[in-house]
This record gives structure tokens, C-alpha cells and sequence, in this order.
């Protein structure tokens, strides 16, 4: 009968006691338990992780004027597998947490001068957008970032919407959807 | 007498002959001092702090720089880490390297002067010298035209990785240059402890 240690109640003999090799043993024990079960966080730590980026890699065409969805049409990399681009290949389905969600496209139309806008969507509602205009007859390329907190399961897409004149457009782009925290630790 | 392995872990000289069961009392809670101080280093590395408010204003007029403030309270605050200021800035509570990231949409209210701009910044402020400004980052829209309003306005998002030292705090300033027209604004402020580091501010 002995004393423990504040933190993991590794056990240890009281000065008084006759110390045997089953005391050195169990302290041995206590420790490894500890370190297994530390270990274990940590790699839980580190594989809640979801990365998914998909993407339009032929180009898609959108009219003036419109609010489009892009349809992704390649997984680039989704080591958990949650794409389904043949159930929907206009969402990221996510479940919940705190992510970190990049988007950008591409237009290869020529144009005098346009306005383009893309937007992070949370289940159907902008989180943030980001609206270039451009006057010259360059193709053009926008980008959109933001931190998008999910309480619960949910979809995350991309919406474009070009303002001016012509069109339609062949917009290319991607989608990355990456969780910085579990829903274990929200 | 008493030495230690380089993680911290005691242990006694054998030509000491100390008491055995002192020895393996000093080995136990050296061991557990040493994990515990590396199990709160893996939480605090780990644990990202995020903060995602709304803000809305109107009523912006020209050529005229806005501070405005967050008006919901955050979606999510890992552990209530960052706290609002008594003024409504988000003010960080602890040092180290943020990624802070601000959108706004410029509705104008009225006609769009030609060539107007619409721009959004963040300023970093030490907490003991408000003002001035000590850094900022900013975006910059530009609508030429009432043609290219389309109910959509300027929308303009802005992140920036930044080193932040205690108490000090992050503003968000709006300015547009549409004289024919004051702007509503709405938008949302974020930011995320990505690590400990260096203060530069």
C-alpha cells in the first residue's frame, strides 16, 4: 500500500515499506498504460482531419446574369472518402466542425468588362463572397476564403455569378474543404 | 544524489545507497510531471481558436473611414479564448500567429458613381496605443459603373497570417468612394490561433 502521483496515479511504495520488484513492475506498467493512451489522443488528434478538394476541370458553362452552382467533376484528393460526386457534384457533404474552405475559378471567356462574384455557401447561405471586376479582355480568375464553422452535418459549394455583358462563360475551378476541428471537440 | 534524465525523469547515483522506495517515489512523479507539462503543450498546439462574428452597418457615406465592430457574438470560441472589448473589438487575449480574415458586401443604396471604390481593411492595434494603426491589410473592389451593381454590389474578403502579442486587437475599417450614394454593409469577421510565435507587434 503505497502512494500515487498527482497527474496519472502511477503508484509508488511509502518510504517505509519493503520494496519488492512487483513495485518497480507496477510503476513500469502505469507509465506504459499512460503513454499508450496518450499516444491514442494524440493520433485521434490528428486523423479527425477531413480534406476534400474537387474540381471542375472541364470547363462548365455559365450564363450572365445567373447564380450558378460549378459542377465538379474530379476528386482531386479525399483521403476519407466523402465525395460523391455521382450523388451530387455541386456539394461537399461535411459533417459537423470547424473548417477551413478555400474556392476559386477560372474564366476563359473574353469579355469587355465584367464583374465576377464567387461565394462560400453553408448550406444554401453565403458565408463570404468576393466580387472582381475586370475590364479587360483577359481571361479571369477569382478567389474566395473563410474560416465556416458547421454545428451540424451539412453542405458546403461554391456559387459564381458574372455581371456585364456576353456570355456564356467556360468557368473552370476547385473546392477544398478542409476540418480543423471535430465535432468531438465542439 | 539526485540526477535526472534530459526528459526530466529522477533518478539517484548508485554509490548514493538512498532509500529505494524514495527513489521510485522521485522517478514517479518526475514521469509524471514531465508527460503532464508535454500533454498541455500537444492541447495548446492543437487547439486552434476560432471566432466567426456578423457585422452590419449602414449609412456609409464617401471617402470617410468606418470602424465598425461585430454586432452578433461569435459562432464558435474554442474554450472563450478571445474576448470581445468593452467596445466590441475582438481583442486577443493571447500571444502568438492568428490567421484573421474579414468579408464585407457594399450595398449602395443609390446610384453608383462611375469608377467607385470599395475597400476593406484590417487593422492590428497595439492595446496601448489606440490609435494609431499599427498594421493593416486590405482589399480593394472596384465597380465602374451602375450597370455592374446587379443587387450584387461589392463584395470584398481580406485574411492575412499575422503574430499578435497579448491585449492587443484587430479592427475592421470600411471606406468606399461612392459620392452619389451612402452604402449598407454586412460582412463577417473570423480569425484562428494557428500556433505560438514570434510577436511582432
Amino acid at each position: 500500500m503505497g502512494g500515487s502521483t498527482n497527474n496519472y496515479s502511477f503508484p509508488y511504495p511509502y518510504a517505509d515499506e519493503v520494496v519488492g520488484a512487483s513495485d518497480v513492475q507496477d510503476l513500469a506498467q502505469a507509465i506504459d498504460t499512460t503513454l499508450t493512451n496518450w499516444n491514442a489522443e494524440v493520433k485521434a488528434l490528428h486523423t479527425q482531419q477531413l480534406a476534400m478538394v474537387a474540381a471542375v476541370s472541364t470547363p462548365t458553362s455559365i450564363p450572365l446574369n445567373t447564380t450558378v452552382n460549378p459542377a465538379y467533376d474530379t476528386v482531386v484528393w479525399d483521403p476519407n472518402g466523402i465525395v460523391n460526386l455521382g450523388a451530387d457534384n455541386q456539394h461537399l457533404h461535411v459533417p459537423s466542425g470547424l473548417y477551413w474552405v478555400t474556392g476559386a475559378v477560372g474564366i476563359l471567356s473574353s469579355f469587355t468588362e465584367n464583374a465576377v462574384r464567387l461565394s462560400i455557401i453553408r448550406n444554401g447561405t453565403a458565408v463570404v463572397r468576393q466580387r472582381i471586376f475586370f475590364p479587360s479582355s483577359d481571361p479571369v480568375n477569382v478567389r474566395v476564403a473563410a474560416n465556416v464553422y458547421m454545428s451540424a452535418a451539412g453542405q458546403i459549394n461554391l456559387s459564381c455569378l458574372i455581371n456585364g455583358s456576353g456570355g456564356p462563360f467556360n468557368v473552370y475551378g476547385r473546392l477544398g474543404v478542409v476540418r480543423l476541428r471535430g465535432p468531438e471537440d465542439i | 544524489m539526485k540526477a535526472t534524465t534530459p526528459h526530466g525523469f529522477v533518478y539517484t547515483e548508485p554509490e548514493d545507497y538512498p532509500n529505494f522506495a524514495r527513489q521510485l517515489q522521485a522517478l514517479a512523479d518526475s514521469v509524471d510531471t514531465a508527460i503532464a507539462a508535454d500533454d498541455s503543450e500537444t492541447i495548446v498546439l492543437s487547439e486552434p481558436i476560432a471566432y466567426g462574428a456578423t457585422l452590419t452597418t449602414s449609412g456609409v457615406t464617401a471617402n470617410f473611414d468606418w470602424e465598425i465592430a461585430p454586432d452578433n457574438p461569435p459562432e464558435y470560441d474554442l474554450g472563450g479564448g478571445i474576448l470581445l472589448n468593452p467596445d466590441g473589438y475582438p481583442a486577443i487575449v493571447s500571444s502568438g500567429w492568428y490567421l484573421i480574415g474579414a468579408y464585407a458586401s457594399f450595398i449602395p443604396s443609390g446610384t453608383i458613381t462611375a469608377n467607385s471604390a470599395y475597400t476593406l481593411e484590417l487593422h492590428l492595434h497595439n492595446a496601448n496605443t489606440y490609435p494609431p494603426v499599427v498594421t493593416e491589410y486590405r482589399m480593394r473592389d472596384f465597380l465602374p459603373s451602375s450597370a455592374f451593381s446587379g443587387g450584387a454590389g461589392a463584395q470584398v474578403e481580406v485574411e492575412q497570417a499575422v503574430g499578435i502579442s497579448q491585449g492587443s486587437f484587430i479592427s475592421i475599417v470600411l471606406r468606399h468612394t461612392n459620392t452619389a450614394s451612402t452604402v449598407d454593409v454586412t460582412g463577417a469577421f473570423w480569425l484562428r490561433r494557428i500556433g505560438p510565435g514570434t510577436v511582432i507587434i
